[in-house]
């Protein structure tokens, strides 16, 4: 495999020469090029690379500015801040298109870690349309109910952080960012944050109600692509069921937070595939004509399907490896079902029993009976779900 | 004749019963006026006792004197305000209480309208606002004088408190610029400092080969076979870039090492600049301290250009000083800011200092947009703000010329040209052995 290219951007040139000494080490995984200030890196940028590290203050262009730029001209690259400014503004300026965060000062095997996870979920994406679409995502669709009524909540000095969270956790787009956000070094220096309500806690309703009320991080669903054979309403709906149904299923309260994560985030997937190149209306009318599952529509429409694309992202974005695998995992449970987690099994029993297609291939039978296997009372409130 | 006789007791009984009524009329008039005396001598003592409570309960300290300046009455302010007893004859004289001089006159008194201080019971001296005026009760002659001091210790505790806590907000806007500027060094000594380790694993372990090849020198066969695997680890290490690099490597972490001390020191001198007494101080010192402390404000937008003369040592509150300058400094850079944007371009903010006649003078410059004709007259109130909500208090120069004017006896002027900048000048007597303030 040819190397990763990495553009490295600093105004400090004694920056630049200690990373380039430190990382040498690793020249013979990467390709590493050391660039002071982001307008002599632009033409690096042309040549095309991977993935991008940049501080964010800098004279002249500034770091999110660059990251736009990139953005627009090499949707597929990885952008990664390293940056030590405690300002918010400007790191919140940067949020929206950076997929990774590094602080400044970070150790040189911090940052090695870093960086060879961003090349991993990078090579986790053998098609280059699902690339595309992972790492171009612009701005997160929210849906305009949610996204009002989240607004709404955070304006009101009254709203306890239950109730905030209850209603993050039913649209996919402002979870998903939410948790990325925690996880990242810029808010976040303890464990992986795996769940809405301690994500919010991690960042704080403050930063949080400036992130949807003030940022451009959010972008409400019907101003992008309209879909005549999608509604936004079914859309809501089904995000709020399957977080409902997985907080039903998984009621050890170890996991029933994670679990109605992996629920309200699962949909970031149909999100992206129809915001790529594709016919998600086609996808959507074989799935309504009861002859394929929505997994196998997609896949026959673009080659791969939601659960994939929402765990590219969860991994473009570093989210926590537990959110990571029930996505990457719940849609190919035939290939080898004994490899997949509970979180994966009770995910796509849910998600099926939600598109009514428990009947079409007799899967929730045998999977139920997988979860069984794994965990009785899961299997039993599965069997009670199911029956209903 | 008797025609008298009987028509006189018919008369006395008339006279008799008009006199009767007379003492009664008489005697109901003087129980009106009785009455009348008693309820105005009520209403006497109720005013009486409304002027005792409006005195009392007044919170400011009221001292009437006579002409010739003795106590005539106090309010209970008075005695809770100096300590002394409530009576007029519990208080000592005027001129025990304030500055009066021997002899002074009512006109003197008036005259003394302003800050003061007064002496208290112990010898305490506290800081009050005098207000005298002449108390007249015939036309032409003062009979002595009203004296009103009201406590000025609150206001300036508060006045304090509102300059330190304009002080800790600058020092806050600061912290997360330090913050960045201690990073970036600490992030190149770390690496610099984790390539030395790895380079001198890698030497350690081509001496190893070196050694083993002096070790086996006598056999012969084997030297040509390890002088090929020497080559090889040569080669692998890349010695010669690695011995290039190494001193480049070792100075940059101790030139990043000292980056940070420097810093750090400078915020340290920032911060507690030796007590809040006036001492003899090193300005063009202080001048350069402040800049490393917020040359995060500045580097992106501007270079500075210091013009420091040669200065005696002057007599101030360096801490006071310090936040003076860095008003003015981090102004200077917001001025230039609002100019050049993020177009990349920079401007010049230029410090100059130099002595004229018993006068520092020191001016800070900026290339920024200047100030507006129509907000000059403001730029020194309190609370005057051209910056966006929560980007600034609008205390920064109110407060920095009140520590220059009250507390130095200088003067801060600023000239402007729109369009093409402002220059600020601060400037104070260098050699004054006694506090101004």
């Amino acid at each position: 495999m040819k190397r990763p290219k990495i553009l490295f951007v600093d105004d400090e040139a004694d920056l630049l020469a200690g990373l380039r000494l430190s990382l040498r080490k690793l020249r013979n995984e990467w390709d590493m090029v050391f660039v002071e200030g982001a307008t002599k890196a632009w033409p690096h940028a042309l040549e095309g690379v991977d993935i991008v590290v940049t501080d964010l203050r800098m004279p002249g262009m500034n770091g999110a500015d660059f990251l736009k730029l990139v953005q627009r001209g090499f949707p597929t690259t990885t952008r990664i801040v390293l940056s030590g400014y405690a300002n918010q503004d400007m790191a919140l300026e940067a949020i929206g298109v950076a997929h990774g965060w590094l602080h400044k000062p970070s150790t040189t095997p911090a940052i090695v870690e870093a960086l060879r996870r961003a090349v991993r979920a990078r090579a986790a994406i053998e098609d280059d349309r699902l690339r595309r679409i992972v790492f171009g995502a612009r701005a997160i669709p929210s849906y305009p109910r949610r996204y009002a009524e989240v607004s709404r909540l955070l304006r009101d000095s009254a709203s306890s952080m239950e109730m905030i969270a209850e209603s993050v956790a039913c649209d996919p787009g402002i979870a998903s960012k939410l948790l990325h956000l925690s996880n990242s070094p810029l808010f976040s220096r303890s464990l992986p944050v795996a769940n809405v309500r301690d994500a919010l806690c991690v960042l704080g309703l403050e930063t949080f109600a400036q992130l949807v009320l003030v940022s451009e991080v959010f972008e409400i669903f019907d101003r992008l692509r309209v879909h005549a054979g999608i509604e936004v309403s079914w859309l809501e709906e089904r995000a709020m069921r399957l977080s409902m149904m997985m907080k039903e299923l998984f009621i050890d309260p170890r996991d029933t937070a994670t679990a109605a994560t992996v629920g309200a985030i699962h949909d970031i997937g149909i999100l992206l595939l129809m915001q790529g190149e594709g016919d998600y209306d086609a996808v959507q009318q074989t799935v309504a004509s009861g002859t394929m599952s929505r997994a196998a529509a997609e896949i026959a429409t673009y080659g791969f399907c939601h659960g994939e694309a929402a765990a590219a992202l969860a991994r473009a974005w570093d989210l926590p490896e537990a959110l990571i695998e029930a996505l990457a995992t719940h849609e190919r449970l035939t290939k080898n079902p004994q490899n997949v987690g509970a979180m994966a099994l009770g995910l796509k029993i849910s998600e099926d029993l939600l598109e009514g297609q428990g009947d079409l291939d007799g899967n929730v039978i045998s999977m139920i009976d997988d979860v069984t296997k794994q965990d009785p009372d899961l299997g039993r409130r599965a069997t009670r779900m199911a029956r209903r | 004749m008797n025609t008298v006789e009987p028509a006189s007791v018919e008369t006395l009984t008339k006279r008799l019963d008009r006199a009767q009524r007379k003492i009664a009329i008489l005697e109901s008039m003087i129980e009106d006026r009785t009455r009348s005396l008693f309820i105005k001598s009520a209403e006497l003592e109720r005013s009486k006792a409304f002027l005792e409570r409006i005195l009392d309960t007044m919170s400011s300290a009221l001292i009437v004197v006579d002409g010739a300046g003795r106590v005539q009455r106090v309010n209970r302010a008075t005695t809770a305000l100096t300590g002394y007893g409530i009576a007029a004859d519990a208080m000592p004289q005027l001129r025990d209480l304030l500055d009066v001089a021997p002899g002074a006159t009512v006109e003197d008194l008036v005259a003394m309208n302003g800050d003061a201080h007064m002496r208290c019971k112990g010898g305490k001296s506290i800081p009050v606002l005098l207000s005298v005026a002449k108390l007249q009760t015939t036309e032409d002659e003062a009979d002595g004088a009203v004296c009103i001091a009201v406590d000025m210790r609150e206001k300036q505790r508060l006045e304090m408190e509102l300059r330190q806590a304009q002080k800790l907000e600058s020092i806050g806007q600061l912290a997360a610029g330090i913050a960045h500027e201690v990073n970036t060094p600490i992030q190149f000594t770390g690496d610099s400092i984790y390539f030395l380790k790895d380079a001198f694993a890698d030497l350690c372990r081509l001496i190893d080969g070196y050694e083993g090849l002096r070790a086996c020198a006598p056999s012969l066969e084997d030297v040509s076979a390890r002088c090929e695997d020497l080559a090889a680890m040569r080669e692998e290490i890349d010695v010669d870039f690695v011995v290039e690099e190494i001193p480049a490597a070792i100075a940059r972490a101790l030139d990043g090492v000292d980056r940070v001390a420097t810093i750090v020191s400078a915020m340290k001198a920032f911060a507690h600049p030796g007590g809040s007494e006036k001492a003899h101080q090193d300005i063009n010192a202080a001048i350069q301290t402040t800049l490393e402390v917020c040359r995060n404000e500045y580097k992106y937008v501007a270079t500075v250009d210091l013009k420091l003369g040669d200065l005696p040592l002057v007599y101030c509150k360096l801490g006071d000083i310090n936040q003076v300058l860095l008003n003015l400094i981090v102004n200077a850079a917001h001025a230039i800011e609002g100019v050049v944007a993020s177009s990349g371009a920079t401007g010049r903010i230029t410090i100059a200092t130099i002595v004229e006649g018993e006068d520092l003078v020191v001016t800070v410059s900026d290339t920024g947009g200047g100030i507006p004709d129509e907000i000059r007259e403001r730029v020194f109130d309190p609370f005057f703000t051209t910056k966006e909500v929560g980007a600034g208090t609008g205390q920064g120069l109110a407060i920095a010329r009140r520590i220059v004017v009250d507390g130095h006896g200088g003067t801060l002027r600023f000239e402007s040209v729109v369009g093409e900048g402002t220059t600020f000048e601060l400037r104070i007597p260098v050699g004054r052995t006694e506090a101004g303030a």
